[in-house]
């Protein structure tokens, strides 16, 4: 084939072809062109924009609590300062933080506790990672910036400072002999000879019985028995069906008297006298802890103070109740008072059926005048004594429920203390029933409202759920019938199957349960002062992020 | 540029150099995981990365304007053709690792996307680079400057049709900057050449020689010339002809050499060896665009980057 050699078709070619570049090189000049004039003009327009871009430039979406400031960049940063100036490239160069200044103004964010090293305490960036896209959670912060601490606490604490605390590293168990791993169990199971701290005689066993009867031969506790017409129908509301006769034992739950709501009470605010309504029956109550226990929602149905109960076929004596919340010297005073209105009212009284003075008529003189004073001042002083004796010492009132101290040191409190004629030296024992068990830990049980409350206070249980009778129910007021960690670690574990059952699976991290803020005064809630914002700002200069 | 057997041991350095770098970087930023939050582009590890991957970014920019400017002598081409290969690819796990493996925001979005397909795309070429050039080599012996192809078959063109003219009779005297020149030599034969300048200098090449006096009854020559081959050799394969194809080609040329007289056969070979030469230079230009079009995206995404890479570091640092 005799067509052109190499050399020949070099002819062709002319010297100066590379000065002149194909299409291929012009397009790829243009292309880049184009490219340098789309990427400058996207950045004109961004510029132009009402945020100046600075959405475009963000890192990321804020949490949706910071979208007001989404495009408000100096509401959070310190221009050139970084966010965390205890890790990275901030501490590297020794440079502070100085964007706390900015999350304060907000809210303050109060130390954990007084005893942590300040200078090892990391800033608000450090742990409040934002730009995370807006369903990010703030304040769920990663385990390791707890560990960072509790995995070694005496590292972390200021001199001379003992802290009660234990090393943590994981939520599970921890091994035995371990000081350091895991999580040990709740500080209410390791304190020796630990009990409920509550001063206030309850028998689980005996309040879920039906009828609250523990023998054969026992009479039970029926509607009838509750005196009070209101408090009877609410009571016979919440009975099982076909259980609602007058004549039906009373059948106690849970439910009875733990509740999260007050709507569910079935109380009306008459039935609570001069107590304040709002406080005891609070709206809209967030549902996480039980509401208290308070005597005149779910105690006093049952157990009316009744000292006195009127009778048809004397009617002269009245009822007696006896008010609630008084200490044994007030109550003294209140007795007295009380009798001697009833004397001068002429009104019986079942504790005086061995003497009733005359008393005597107005403006007509007579005979021995101060001994009939004394002889009913005598009588009066009496049915204080035996009312005093009944209340304290009987198992119906008073000392039914409650525990009592004298001011005598080392005094042994007994019925000698009760005495004629004078205020018995006793006082009633705050009941401390702990409305909230784990102070330093959070639980919502309206997130667990769907697991049965057997499940984790099984010893408030007189019967197992085969009807046989619990070999672990609570007799005693000092059980403790909240769950160990071991009952937690049944959900709050990693996801896994152990001989053909799930367990695990709900979240198990730190900031599941715990909170970092204002660790001092774990009783307080987000609404705490200690929580507020530096100051308070108007709207506009809430919105811009600044002062 | 070829990572061959024969060159692997110029590659052998930076491959270990990159492979070792790449490791030292992972270790260090896995061993930064506090969960569940990978360590990001303000973390140690993160923000040294992030000033790497920004400086590799540079010196990768930099070869479009050593390659300009030739008269640099800071190192070899070739040295910093395989520094641009092995650094980028360095600069992959060290941008991911500084991004946290996370999108972000709008701008950080467009800057890992660009730097991506930056890659994707500089892979892709350096993949075909290992291909095509020896295919090139081996399927178009006619190679000739790719941007000369249309222009060299210009010449063919006209050379062909003075052939064919000179065969059919039709032939007429020219001269033109070309120089195309008709030269009778004893033994009637035509010699068609090109006159080639270079400054004072001027030369002459010498190309087929072909029978001077026509040839009687040539003149489906000259018909097929016109229809088939000019076309032909004018477009290339954009024309559509049967010509573009080598099996057809022969087969077209078999059947013409039974319509013209076996004097004229000679004259029918030098059109078939031109056709051919058309069709390796059809194949050339495939296979150059293939080689170059992947530019198109590499450059202008790159220029891009390096822009808004300048615009992400002046706001990270400010909002850091």
């Amino acid at each position: 084939m005799a067509y052109e050699t190499g050399k020949q078709r070099a002819a062709r070619v002319p010297l100066d072809y590379f000065k002149h570049p194909d299409w291929l090189q012009r397009w790829k000049l243009r292309f880049t062109g184009l490219a340098l004039v789309f990427t400058l003009a996207w950045l004109a327009i961004g510029w132009v924009r009402s945020d100046q871009g600075r959405y475009r430039y963000s890192r990321g979406p804020v949490a949706a609590v910071h979208g007001a400031w989404e495009t408000e960049c100096q509401a959070c940063h310190v221009s050139f300062m970084p966010m965390d100036s205890k890790e990275g490239m901030g501490h590297l160069l020794g440079l502070r933080s100085e964007s706390d200044t900015r999350c304060v103004v907000c809210h303050k964010g109060p130390e954990h506790h007084a005893s942590q090293i300040t200078e090892q305490t990391p800033g608000c960036g450090h742990c409040h990672r934002d730009h995370r896209g807006v369903d990010a959670k703030l304040a769920r912060v990663a385990d390791g910036d707890c560990t960072l601490c509790h995995g070694n606490l005496t590292k972390h604490v200021k001199a001379g400072v003992q802290t009660e605390y234990q090393n943590v590293s994981l939520f599970e168990a921890r091994p035995a002999g371990s000081t350091s791993l895991g999580h040990p169990n709740f500080k209410v199971f390791r304190e020796p000879n630990s009990a409920d701290p509550g001063m206030l005689r309850l028998n689980h066993k005996r309040h879920m019985t039906p009828g609250m009867v523990l023998t054969a031969d026992g009479k039970a506790f029926t509607l009838a028995d509750i005196k009070d017409s209101a408090e009877r129908e609410r009571y016979r509301l919440q009975q099982p069906e076909g259980q609602r006769a007058d004549s039906s034992p009373v059948h106690l739950d849970c439910v009875s008297c733990h509740r999260l709501d007050s709507g569910n009470f079935g109380i009306k605010p008459d039935m609570l006298g001069n107590l304040p309504t709002q406080p005891l029956l609070p709206p809209r109550a967030p549902g996480a802890y039980m509401l208290p226990i308070v005597y005149d929602m779910q105690c006093k149905a049952c157990h009316p103070l009744d000292l006195e109960r009127a009778k048809p076929d004397n009617p002269k004596v009245a009822s007696l109740t006896l008010p609630h919340r008084l200490q044994p010297q007030d109550m003294h005073g209140w007795l007295t008072k009380t009798f001697e209105n009833r004397y001068l009212k002429g009104e019986g009284s079942n504790l005086l059926d061995k003497f009733v003075p005359v008393r005597p008529i107005p403006g007509k003189a007579m005979t021995e005048p101060s001994k009939l004073t004394a002889l009913a001042k005598d009588a009066i002083a009496n049915q204080v004594y035996e009312s005093e004796k009944a209340m304290y010492w009987n198992a119906k009132l008073c000392g039914e429920c409650h525990h009592f101290d004298t001011t005598k040191p080392g005094g042994k409190v007994d019925p000698a203390l009760v005495k004629l004629g004078t205020a018995p030296d006793l006082r009633v024992r705050p009941t401390a029933v702990p409305v909230i068990w784990y102070q330093h830990a959070s639980f919502n049980h309206a997130a667990h409202r769907s697991v049965d409350c057997r499940q984790c206070h099984a010893k408030a249980y007189p019967f197992l759920p085969d009807g046989k009778a619990n070999p672990t129910v609570s007799e005693k007021t000092g059980d403790i019938m909240v769950p160990d960690i071991e009952n937690c670690l049944q959900c709050h574990a990693p996801r896994s199957h152990a001989g053909g059952q799930p367990r695990g699976g709900a979240r198990f991290d730190c900031a599941e349960c715990h909170r970092y803020h204002n660790g001092d005064n774990p009783m307080q809630g987000i609404g705490a002062t200690a929580q507020d914002a530096k100051k308070k700002r108007t709207i506009q200069q809430v919105l811009q992020g600044n002062d | 540029m070829l990572i061959d057997g024969k060159n692997w041991a110029l590659h052998r350095p930076w491959f270990y150099a990159c492979l070792v770098a790449s490791v030292l970087a992972g270790v260090w930023y896995f061993a930064s995981y506090v969960p569940p939050n990978w360590p990001g582009g303000s973390s140690k590890a993160g923000f040294t990365f992030g000033i790497l991957g920004g400086l590799i970014c540079i010196f990768e920019m930099l070869l479009w304007w050593r390659k300009k400017v030739r008269t640099w002598r800071i190192g070899r081409t070739q040295v910093w053709l395989r520094a641009h290969i092995w650094l980028g690819l360095l600069s992959v796990p060290l941008l991911v690792f500084h991004s946290g493996f996370r999108f972000g925001g709008t701008l950080s979005t467009v800057l890992m996307s660009l730097f991506l397909i930056v890659i994707v795309s500089g892979v892709w070429g350096l993949a075909l680079q290992q291909y095509l050039p020896s295919k090139m080599l081996h399927d178009v012996p006619s190679e000739t400057i790719f941007s000369q192809i249309d222009n060299l078959s210009g010449q063919v063109l006209r050379d062909a049709e003075r052939l064919v003219r000179a065969t059919c009779g039709t032939l007429v005297e020219e001269e033109g900057p070309t120089g195309v020149e008709e030269q009778q030599e004893p033994g009637a034969y035509l010699t068609i050449g090109a006159i080639r300048s270079a400054g004072q200098v001027q030369g002459k090449v010498l190309q087929t020689r072909v029978p001077a006096a026509p040839v009687e009854g040539a003149e489906a020559l000259q018909y097929f010339f016109d229809q088939s081959v000019a076309p032909y050799l004018q477009e290339g394969a954009a024309s559509g002809s049967l010509l573009a194809q080598a099996n057809r080609s022969a087969v077209i040329f078999e059947e013409i050499k039974t319509h013209v007289p076996p004097e004229a056969h000679e004259a029918v070979d030098a059109l078939a060896g031109w056709c051919e030469q058309r069709r390796q230079l059809d194949l050339q230009a495939r296979i150059h665009f293939w080689l170059h079009n992947w530019l198109w995206v590499h450059l202008p995404l790159a220029v891009a980057l390096i822009v808004l890479m300048f615009v992400h570091t002046w706001v990270a640092i400010q909002y850091w």
